[in-house]
């Protein structure tokens, strides 16, 4: 088991997100923290995993940091989202 | 609740509790009396949105406007439209609050407090005409549906006995209990006509009969609430919104096929639905609804709760039972079929929670409210979990017939940002997608099979003209691959097979002979698959091969994405009439992949920029910086 | 009776029929491949999960499993379309797909059902490409059972012989969808499981994903070394069924050609572990009497097969005192090769490599027990499995059909009928109550029990002998050990004398038995126990103590049944096994 990090950020690939575009935050989170899916920032402060469906399918896509729901994301969310959670 | 001293054990005992909760719903039903009600969804979705620090911040304005004697709050069941969540509603106004924040809270307190009209800014807002709309009726969203399934949702408290029973609740069980012999009980369910809320579509009163006719001392009645298609959660919302429905309906089943366990089987990724369910079960052991010899009858019934690992394939009904035996959920031969040996090898009846929760409203209301509803062979209405581009998204229950146009347009308010509807995908990963011209199909079992998708159990999802059909269809194979079993051979390497081949067209690998190889690999493993689940996976593949081959065309031949969503085949390019030569592209490019050429552009001194299709990683940098926009797939 | 058709071909079968079973019936072939009658356990594994079988049904929307859809009055099968026949090839492709094709170095190499298959259905060519699920690496060799999942095609026969019959329950579906894969749970290694090796599972294995461990390339090894006095002894059961690695009918005997063939590899000497086998016989059945007579711990159990001891102490640490405690006619012989032949030979005794050849797995691990080693060297240096022994004799190149007819080697070659038939079920057992008549009456009655004969997995009986009414039950796999087990601790049987065998009919259907007849047969397993009882029937002497070379034996070094000596070399003791999930269970 791996330690994971101080913030576990779930990108939902549920199908009604991934329909809204999931799939590029998902890519955006890549990015700008330098890691894949299921891996940890070296600094030890974000996890990245995936999620197929929380069921807010209505908020989509949806992004959830250590329990916490960000719906409707847009590629501009992730920064926000990463400010909020630091 | 007027407080029970002890059990009832009569169906006298049952009617004086009824009439002693009968009052419960005035006042969401429209009657005043003086006082207020402001009930916060307490649903998944607007949990979600943040539901409950608005609840927690009417309670603070309630008090500190002095308004408790004048106000109560209270909490409700999914309304339905989650995507405007949080949603509160006031009673017996019926005003409709949508998108409610915490620091909302103190106007709408004050608004009730003070008489005057409704908050608007948080009032629906018509986008056809502007119009702000106070009363949920009127909503275009809500005016298509009919909620039999969702009758208390969004009505009642879903934690409240006599809130379900002030809506007739129980009544049908007391039917089925009391005045119904079994075999008119499943009369009653022929003519009622429902069918299987699951997915298939196989009629209750059948399913329900063999297993009655099942020899054996011992039978199992199986609620199945291992919702697992992802962009579905009718079941959950019901579960949340109404569980008394679905335990109502598990308990006329039981009694009509002669079960006294009933187990439900439900995700342990609920955990609210779990809790309502709980809840709702011991409520009714406590007031005597369950247990032994209920109401002095000679039938006595219990309810399990079994939790499912969330693994999508325990939605099958052998492998549920399997799951729930404590086995590897994996799906068995049928036959036998469960109803002549299920669960520990007794007979055993699954349905969905769906179905369940039509059950109470068919014995309550008589066959004939609920058959005249819906079209020829498919009675009754339908509940779905309406996502994707259209501008609402939320839980819609409509007629059996209703047409696709009619929900996405009409109730679902049209495509998101005024972009072209190119197809709904029914049916979750089973399903199928149909395409912009077949939008007037009726919705029915009969329907959606014969254009190649399915009912399912009821994740419909729209998409638009930005939604590559070919990587649609790649992200359910992702999830069959995922969430295969791994027993039958066709499903378990076939769909891997597809997932690959499907993979290399998005890449921009593929041949004209992949979509012949796709094609063949598909129908066999619709013709050979063990399991429901696996004969129906390769059906994503095929009706987008079906109504899209023009776009798998273009994948494999042209090497592109129409549009433009598949990454590998995006390219990105200067348009040389705009490009004025500021260098921010090849500046800002990761892999320099942008240099200048020797035509000058618009400013002499500059050169226009190109991209070298080689280098580049098609991150799309260089068109987020561009300035004025020159560059685009 | 039950009215269809098969081909437009109309036929009867009874209720119950499967459409495979009846196409079989009337000679229309469909060719499955997970579909697996196991007749001598009553099963069937009938998993429908390769698909392979798939026929047309006239009215059904899919194609049906034939394997296990049954006949319905007036239904219309076809076998033979062009949709069947392109499915089952898509399936075989797929799973060929996913397979090593690495058939001329698999050790199941021209005995895989997978590769029959690739050739009946003209397989040139797998459309379908891609990733594969599972490594192709085998187990390690140390272990006599070894796994390769890569090679699995997930039948799982092996889970129902492991977890339905042996009721090991160290087999199992593990991982999931394309991943899928059969181990040990958590995939750790088997020899840390209550797997007892065995070896049914290799031997209902339709690929290579289970095999044995080899020391062929160790026994020639030690073939090549001029110092090293190589030696072999051959049990039994492998005169039964080696004849069917050469194209001999199954039941045919080739006792004869064994010696020869031993020879023409190499090996300087070679015994008959029926030698060791009568050995065992003096012993047990002195064991018996005394128990018997002097009150001593009743029931006793025989102690012959290695899987049998190892599920004991894994699975019953607290009964480890019914057991007999004498060693296997293997381990014995191998004993007296190296501490009392070796001497008369005059060979240094660290030069004797003894290669013992069995029709089992088990014994595999037998040797590699702590208890069986005496003066820093093991009883036996070697086990090689009846097919690793075919294998080395058509390495020689030598035609197996004209070997000459020779004798096994004295003193340790000459045996009586009652060793011959310790390969059977109840065989043990009976030649231990001639012996123990024998001695108990003095004279040389030559008892048989029919009681204790043939396939069946229980069987009971009573014989009288010197007044005592001794119970008997003879047991076949495992499961039903653990049934009379349970049954001897609640106190329910009630027996004097138990014989266990691990695998089902005993030793001659031995998880190291040629493949392809071994496949749970009950006609196959009928005719190798008759070899034997053939054998036992033309010997001159039927009682263990009535082989003059046992007398030899006992004369010169041993001294007499149970002495001292005997107890140092001849008998052994047991240990606690047991995984710490099974103790929780007592």
């Amino acid at each position: 088991m791996k330690k994971s990090g101080k913030f576990v950020i779930r990108v939902c690939l549920g199908t009604a997100c991934y329909v809204r575009g999931a799939e590029k935050i998902l890519h955006k989170f890549q990015e700008t923290l330098g890691i894949k899916e299921g891996e940890t920032t070296s600094d030890g402060l974000y996890t990245l995993e995936t999620v197929r469906c929380v069921g807010a399918c209505g908020l989509a896509p949806v992004v959830q940091v250590n329990g916490k729901t960000y719906g409707n994301c847009t590629l501009e969310s992730v920064q926000q989202i990463l400010e909020e959670n630091k | 609740m007027a407080k029970i001293l002890e059990k009832l054990k009569t169906r006298e005992d049952f009617m004086a509790f009824c009439r002693a909760n009968s009052h419960r719903l005035d006042r969401r039903k429209g009657k005043e009396d003086g006082k207020h009600t402001i009930a916060v969804c307490s649903s998944s979705g607007c949990h979600a949105s943040g539901s409950e620090s608005v609840y927690d911040m009417f309670k603070a304005e309630i008090e500190k406007q002095g308004a408790q004697d004048l106000i109560d709050l209270d909490i409700n069941g999914c309304f339905g439209f989650c995507e405007k969540g949080p949603i509160c509603k006031v009673y017996p106004e019926d005003t409709f609050y949508i998108q409610v924040k915490p620091e909302d809270a103190a106007e709408i307190v004050k608004s009730i407090v003070e008489k005057s009209k409704p908050v608007e800014k948080n009032l629906y807002t018509n986008p056809a005409t502007g119009e702000k709309i106070a009363n949920q009726e009127e909503i275009p969203f809500y005016k298509k549906q009919k909620r039999i399934a969702l009758r208390n949702c969004g009505l009642v408290n879903p934690t409240s006995l006599g809130d379900y029973l002030a809506n007739g609740g129980f009544k049908g069980f007391l039917r089925v209990l009391f005045d119904l012999t079994p075999e008119e009980a499943i009369e009653e369910m022929k003519e009622a006509g429902l069918r299987g809320r699951g997915g298939a579509g196989f009629p209750t009163y059948l399913k329900w009969d063999i297993c009655r006719k099942s020899p054996g001392e011992t039978k199992y009645l199986i609620c199945n609430a291992d919702e697992g298609d992802p962009g579905a959660f009718m079941d959950r919302s019901i579960m949340e919104g109404d569980p008394y429905s679905v335990v109502e309906g598990m308990m006329s089943a039981a009694k009509i096929i002669g079960a006294n366990h009933g187990v439900v089987y439900i995700r342990a990724e609920y955990p609210l639905a779990v809790e309502r369910l709980s809840s709702a079960i011991e409520e009714l052991k406590k007031v005597g609804l369950l247990g032994k010899n209920i109401l002095g009858s000679p039938f006595s019934f219990d309810i399990e709760i079994k939790y499912g690992a969330g693994a999508f394939v325990c939605g099958e009904e052998t492998a549920l039972i399997k799951s729930a035996e404590g086995d590897r959920g994996e799906p068995t031969v049928k036959p036998p079929f469960p109803a002549q040996k299920g669960l520990f090898g007794k007979p055993s009846n699954v349905n969905n929670v769906e179905t369940f929760a039509n059950v109470p409203y068919i014995y309550g209301h008589g066959p004939e409210a609920f058959n005249k509803i819906g079209s020829e062979k498919s009675k009754g209405t339908k509940v779905f979990a309406l996502a994707g581009k259209v501008n609402n998204v939320g839980l819609v229950e409509v007629p059996m017939g209703t047409s696709l146009r009619e929900i996405i347009y009409d109730i679902g308010g049209g495509i998101k940002n005024g972009k072209e509807f190119k197809a709904v995908q029914t049916g979750g990963p089973s399903g199928g997608c149909i395409p912009s011209s077949l939008i007037d199909t009726p919705i029915d079992y009969e329907h959606l099979s014969a254009i190649g998708s399915m009912m399912g159990s009821g994740g419909m999802i729209v998409m638009d003209e930005d939604n590559c059909m070919v990587a649609i269809a790649k992200f359910y194979l992702t999830f069959t691959v995922d969430e295969s079993c791994g027993k039958c051979t066709p499903c378990r390497v076939g769909n891997k097979r597809l997932l690959e081949i499907l993979t290399k067209i998005v890449e921009g690998n593929g041949t004209e002979e992949d979509l012949e190889d796709l094609e063949n690999l598909s129908l066999v493993i619709e013709d050979t698959a063990l399991c429901g689940l696996g004969q129906s996976s390769p059906n994503p593949v095929l009706s987008t091969l079906r109504y899209f081959r023009d776009e798998y065309e273009a994948h494999v031949n042209q090497k592109i994405c129409p549009s433009h969503e598949c990454k590998a085949l995006a390219k990105y390019a200067i348009d040389p009439a705009k490009c004025i030569g500021c260098t921010k592209c090849a500046r800002n490019c990761p892999v320099n992949a942008i240099h200048p050429t020797d035509k000058p552009a618009k400013n002499p001194k500059l050169f226009i920029h190109k991209i070298d299709e080689a280098t580049c990683i098609k991150c799309g940098t260089c068109a987020n910086n561009c300035p004025v926009k020159a560059i685009s797939l | 009776m039950i009215n269809l058709k098969i081909n437009d071909k109309p036929l009867s079968v009874e209720e119950g029929t499967t459409i495979l079973q009846a196409a079989r019936k009337f000679k229309i072939d469909i060719p499955s491949l997970c579909y697996t009658p196991l007749h001598l356990v009553s099963a069937h594994n009938m998993l429908a999960s390769c698909r392979v079988c798939v026929v047309e049904v006239k009215g059904r929307r899919n194609l049906a499993p034939a394997c296990t859809t049954m006949c319905a009055e007036g239904m219309e099968v076809f076998t033979a379309t062009q949709r069947v026949i392109n499915a089952r090839r898509t399936v075989l492709e797929l799973l060929l797909s996913d397979h090593p094709m690495d058939c001329p170095t698999c050790p199941k190499n021209m005995h895989c059902k997978l590769q029959d298959l690739a050739e009946r259905m003209g397989i040139r060519n797998v459309t379908y490409k891609g990733e594969t699920s599972r490594k192709n690496e085998y187990s390690s060799n140390d272990y006599p059972i070894r796994l390769n999942p890569a090679k699995c095609i997930l039948c799982s026969t092996c889970v129902k012989i492991c977890n339905e019959i042996q009721t090991c329950g160290v087999l199992r579906e593990t991982k999931r969808g394309f991943h899928t894969q059969v181990g040990a749970e958590f995939g750790i290694d088997l020899s840390l499981t209550n797997c007892v090796s065995c070896g049914q599972c290799i031997n209902v294995c339709p690929t290579g994903a289970i095999s044995q461990s080899s020391e062929v390339d160790k026994v020639w090894k030690a073939l090549a070394n001029p110092r090293k006095h190589v030696v072999c002894q051959v049990a039994p059961s492998v005169r039964a069924a080696l004849g069917e690695e050469f194209g001999y009918n199954v039941g045919t005997s080739v006792t004869q050609k064994i010696p020869t063939a031993a020879r023409v590899i190499g090996f300087e000497k070679c015994y008959d572990t029926n030698f060791g086998a009568d050995l065992t016989i003096m012993e047990e059945a002195n064991e018996l009497v005394e128990r018997l007579t002097k009150g001593g711990k009743l029931p006793m159990i025989t102690s012959c097969c290695p899987g049998w001891i190892n599920f004991i102490e894994k699975n019953y640490p607290d009964m480890l005192d019914l057991p007999s405690t004498c060693k296997s006619p293997m381990s014995m012989q191998g004993s007296m090769i190296k501490n009392y032949l070796a001497e008369k030979m005059g060979w240094n005794p660290d030069d004797v490599v003894v290669v013992s050849i069995m029709p089992c797995t088990a014994k595999k691990s037998e040797i590699k027990r702590s208890q069986l080693a005496h003066c820093g060297y093991s009883d036996d240096d070697y086990v090689l499995t009846t097919r690793d022994f075919a294998q080395m004799i058509r390495e020689t190149g030598v035609n197996f059909d004209t070997l000459d007819s020779s004798r096994f080697d004295d003193p340790m070659g000459e045996s009586t009928g009652g060793a011959d038939i310790f390969g059977n079920s109840g065989g043990v057992m009976e030649a231990a109550l001639r012996n123990a008549k024998y001695v108990l009456e003095g004279k040389a009655g030559e008892l048989e029990i029919p009681g204790i004969r043939g396939t069946t997995g229980i069987k009971t009986d009573v014989v009288e002998i010197a007044g005592h009414k001794i119970r008997l039950c003879a047991v076949s796999g495992l499961g039903n050990a653990r049934k009379i087990l349970e049954e001897i601790r609640s106190g329910k049987a009630k027996y004097d004398f138990i014989e266990v065998m691990a695998c089902p009919g005993g030793c001659v259907n031995g998880g190291g038995q040629p493949y392809e007849a071994s496949k749970q047969s009950v006609t196959v397993v009928k005719a190798r126990q008759q070899v034997l009882y053939n054998e036992d029937k033309g010997k001159i002497h039927r009682i263990s103590a009535e082989n003059e070379s046992i007398q030899a034996l006992y004369r010169d070094f041993l001294e007499k049944p149970g002495s001292e000596k005997a107890e140092q070399y001849l008998h052994t003791h047991y240990e606690d096994q047991s995984l710490p999930q099974n103790k929780f269970k007592i």
